[in-house]
């Protein structure tokens, strides 16, 4: 993927939001190509779902600029809907209305509807059309939601953690549906979840909030090349290892010997490391996007 | 457009069952109906007091449709708010305004459809008819203010949840804001029955600053939902905001900028056709009052001088009476508090709405007008000869300190005074309309009964004098007082006599007519009396002495109009025109010398301001006869307006313009 090939769909430079004093985003830049997923990650609190609100014109951010298909996302919401998915954290379609009903509705509000792959979308989700969306369970409700978001095939989708409060099946179907959809029709995404492992087949580029501010934004495989565990066992661990010329986010040391996570790693750098005396049995780790992320955002955490 | 109708099939949807509860709830009456009568549905007469299942349908009608215009307003937003729902249709390509509109157009649809659903069944039955349903919202209630009612309901509902439904210390605010903006409204209200503008305020302006605080209860609402958008506090601070600027701004705009408004209304504005003057007896003031062309269906009084400069004295609605000082230096006017005459209740004595007397120097410089609060309604109808006191006549009469408003002597009694004035500072003289005990005698010739009586203010007791019959059409007699209230004048079918005050005639001026026939009569100058009678195609002239003598006796050409007053010494203007009744021709005045009934000046398309003799009956305050020369009697409504006119010369100065734009 390349980040500046195209005319991204979203934009987001240099975004702050602030509930009265409190700061909830702080200086936050994304941008996202059309076909790219996005995963926007970040722990409870961090801002991601004030950014989401702010991306999609739901909020008006306290400075810096959002734009959505080459406009203001605030001034051309209603434009934009009809260009964007959404599937929110919580399923909110009002409680009384069926599946049926709620499809009729959106067919009406979309100016494209395809109704064929939403009937077979729920048809594979097992959704009765009939019973009002509060009776439906979770699931279902949650492949409603998909439906609502992909029936009008939108060039973005916005995942704001979809799996939530889901069971390891239903989690597994939305993102096959999701795929899928990917696979059919290039749309770009933008994925907030807590569950990192199901998003990390999906993602081709990661953001990391912390302390409300873009701790990260690179591709996911170059995110994955950098950060590795190291590990060197022998005596000469016991002794203290200079961990040169790697930026070691944590280091420990254990009876069989010690261990750091770097942000840096290369293969000329490790031969090197690895040339020194004492480190020759080192060797390297592969980190999941979970391992990554906990490493980078509960650093302050480990170190208290 | 789509997208708002999208929205109001969905509340439909959801709020279905109304449209099945409303039918059933107005059978519910029809079945009482038949339950209690046992007999066919039919409307309901008038004056029937029995069970009325119309009249219930109409109440359900109104209960229900109020009821929920309040529950579907108050519910529009907050429960899509409360049930975190507010993103669903914000991650659609639906307008915030649409979804705002949809939602609230359709509450307010389904308070209608309701009202409308309720009162069916009663029609189809028979209960109620079609035609006179339609009567009734065209007219007696009015469609356009019930429905503005419901809107009003909607909106304000709607705010007021939206105040409760998202937290925020603004609440506090809020709950303060209410009893201010109503403390802010009485007193703009207060301020406008000051300035004389209050009744043509809660007639004309009410329904408007109504029609205002719709729209800015729907703007602060869809403020809140389309910029607040997710942001609740932003959100939040609109609604509390705009609801309250824009109240406050209506109320004191709508309601002051309007009365000042109103108040800005010139004796130019008035329709001079049909203007009263009225006047001291000296002094050189008159009050001149008519209705608005601007206000259509309103009066404004004036007090003018001869400069043309004027005081406003105001709406003449809410006016309930004026006096004179006796040097004419100073004028009292009061006024009914506001809503006291509809509403039947005590009219609210706090912000200045209730009954005042207000009163006015005209040679101080500046003129400002003092007022005096009233704890209850009361006309005022004379000061007394030292002008410290007042006179105000309601179902009680009471005397009030001019300089302070406090009570000297009260006196309950809910029968009417006509005619009242002090003849000294503990005296006062009245005509009543019934005898102070007993019934009068009202024998079949005789058509009107007067009581004479007299309060004595030192001793608090009131005494009967006499009674003065009088006979023939009200419109066709006279009794007033004269002579300083020592007697009586009194023109009937019998004839013009002088009475005195036990009701025994002193002196017969004229009499003995075989037919009715117009006459008019009034005081002159000089102790003398006047009486103008129609014949078959003139008018005849006569003029009395003190003692009852003819001192002149003569026919005038054409039918008698209006008799003004005096214009110079010795000289009496008479209104004619060519033929019988009012507007038959061209108008003309005849300035006739009163000792030779000779006419000395004919002015043409031009008629005496002031009704010096009127077919007034006995009601009313004692009508002052200003003294000849004064302003009041050289005052002329002609053909450029409200003129002056020189009687020697004939020379006429306007002193009001006539405005022609207005006369519609």
């Amino acid at each position: 993927m390349s980040d500046t090939a195209a005319e991204p769909l979203l934009s987001l430079d240099r975004v702050s939001v602030r509930y009265g004093r409190t700061r909830v985003v702080d200086d936050v830049s994304i941008q996202l190509a059309p076909g790219a997923v996005l995963a926007l990650l970040g722990r409870n609190g961090s801002g991601k779902s004030s950014l989401v609100r702010c991306l999609l014109g739901h909020q008006r951010p306290a400075a810096g600029q959002v734009r959505l298909f080459g406009r203001s996302a605030w001034s051309n919401r209603t434009r934009a809907m009809a260009r964007i998915g959404v599937v929110p954290e919580d399923p909110d379609a009002p409680s009384d209305m069926s599946a049926a009903s709620l499809l009729a509705l959106c067919r009406k509000l979309y100016p494209r509807w395809d109704a064929a792959y939403v009937d077979a979308l729920l048809e594979r989700s097992g959704v009765p059309r009939q019973t009002a969306f509060g009776h439906l369970s979770k699931g279902q409700k949650g492949a409603v939601m998909l439906a609502l978001a992909l029936g009008h095939a939108p060039e973005l989708l916005v995942l704001d953690d979809p799996t939530l409060g889901l069971d390891a099946v239903a989690r597994r179907a939305l993102y096959g549906e999701i795929i899928g959809a990917l696979a059919d029709r290039g749309t770009a995404v933008l994925i907030t979840s807590h569950d990192l492992s199901g998003i990390e087949p999906l993602a081709d580029r990661v953001a990391i909030l912390d302390d409300h501010r873009m701790l990260l934004n690179e591709p996911l495989e170059q995110l994955k090349a950098r950060y590795r565990s190291i590990r060197v066992t022998g005596p000469a661990a016991q002794s203290g290892i200079d961990w040169q010329p790697f930026e070691t986010l944590r280091s420990t040391t254990r009876e069989w010997g010690a261990e750091s996570l770097v942000s840096n790693f290369s293969e000329q750098a490790f031969a090197a490391f690895r040339s020194r005396a004492g480190t020759d049995g080192a060797e390297v780790l592969s980190l999941s996007l979970e391992d990554i992320f906990i490493a980078l955002t509960g650093a302050k955490e480990a170190v208290s | 457009m789509k997208g708002a109708i999208a929205i109001g099939v969905a509340e439909l949807r959801h709020h279905r069952l109304v449209l099945w509860v409303a039918p059933l709830l107005g059978l519910l009456p029809l079945v009482g109906h038949f339950l209690v009568h046992r007999a066919p549905l039919r409307p309901a007469q008038p004056g029937e007091t029995q069970f009325n299942a119309g009249g219930l349908v109409w109440v359900l009608a109104y209960v229900l449709s109020a009821a929920i215009a309040v529950g579907l307003g108050s519910e529009a937003f907050s429960r899509d708010i409360r049930e975190r729902r507010l993103a669903f249709w914000l991650s659609r390509p639906l307008s915030l305004f649409q979804y705002w509109a949809g939602k609230l157009a359709t509450a307010w649809l389904l308070a209608v459809a309701a009202a409308a659903l309720v009162m069916l069944p009663a029609h189809l039955l028979g209960a109620l008819s079609w035609a006179e349903t339609a009567d009734t919202l065209g007219k007696a209630i009015g469609w356009r203010n019930w429905t503005l009612l419901l809107a009003l309901l909607v909106a304000g509902a709607n705010v007021a949840s939206g105040f409760f439904i998202v937290r925020s210390p603004l609440l506090a605010l809020d709950i303060v804001m209410l009893p201010v903006l109503w403390a802010i409204a009485g007193l703009a209200l207060g301020q406008t029955v000051q300035m004389g503008t209050g009744r043509i305020v809660s007639e004309t302006g009410l329904p408007w600053v109504a029609r205002g605080a719709v729209l800015v209860l729907l703007a602060a609402s869809a403020v809140q939902i389309c910029v607040g958008r997710l942001d609740m506090a932003r959100g939040r601070r609109w609604l509390s905001g705009i609801t309250w600027v824009g109240l406050l701004s209506l109320v004191t705009g709508g309601i002051l900028g309007f009365g000042h408004y109103v108040a800005a209304e010139a004796p130019t504005d008035l329709h001079l056709a049909w203007v009263d003057v009225d006047a001291p007896p000296g002094g050189r003031h008159v009050l001149l009052g008519g209705t608005s062309s601007r206000w259509w269906g309103h009066h404004f009084g004036y007090v003018l001088d001869e400069r043309g400069q004027s005081h406003a004295i105001g709406d003449g609605d809410g006016l309930s009476g004026w006096a004179w000082s006796r040097d004419g230096r100073r004028i009292a006017w009061s006024r009914e508090g506001l809503f006291s005459e509809e509403s039947g209740a005590r009219p609210p004595a706090f912000f200045g709405l209730g009954p005042a007397v207000t009163l006015l120097d005209l040679e101080a410089p500046g003129r400002e007008a003092e007022r005096l609060a009233l704890q209850e309604s009361g006309s005022v109808v004379d000061f007394s000869p030292s002008g410290q006191r007042l006179l105000l006549l309601g179902p009680t009469k009471r005397v009030v300190d001019a300089a302070t408003g406090a009570e000297l002597a009260t006196l309950q009694d809910p029968i009417q005074w006509h005619q009242a004035a002090f003849v000294s500072e503990t005296m006062v003289r009245a005509l009543r309309q019934g005898p102070l005990e007993g019934v009068g005698n009202l024998d079949g010739d005789v058509t009107e009964w007067a009581f004479v009586v007299e309060w004595d203010l030192s001793s608090g007791r009131v005494a009967e004098r006499g009674s003065v019959a009088l006979q023939g059409a009200m419109a066709w007699t006279v009794l007033k007082p004269v002579e300083s209230w020592q007697k009586l004048l009194r023109l009937d079918r019998r004839g013009l006599s002088l009475l005195d005050l036990d009701g025994s005639v002193i002196v017969e001026l004229a009499g003995g007519w075989p037919a009715v026939a117009p006459r008019m009569a009034g005081r002159l100058s000089g102790g003398r009396y006047g009486l103008i009678e129609e014949e078959d195609s003139e008018l005849r002239f006569r003029v009395f002495d003190a003692e009852g003598a003819a001192v002149c006796d003569a026919r005038l050409p054409g039918f008698p109009v209006r008799v003004g007053g005096e214009p110079a010494a010795n000289m009496l203007a008479v209104a004619v025109t060519p033929q019988r009744g009012a507007g038959a021709g061209p108008l003309v005045t005849l300035l006739v010398d009163l000792a030779t009934a000779e006419i000395e000046r004919r002015e043409v398309d031009a008629y005496p301001a002031l009704a010096g003799w009127g077919w007034r009956g006995f009601f009313g305050r004692v009508h002052t006869e200003p003294e000849p020369g004064s302003l009041a009697t050289r005052l002329f409504l002609g053909d450029d307006g409200l003129v002056t006119i020189d009687p020697a010369t004939g020379a006429r100065t306007v002193l009001v313009r006539r405005n022609r734009l207005g006369e519609r």
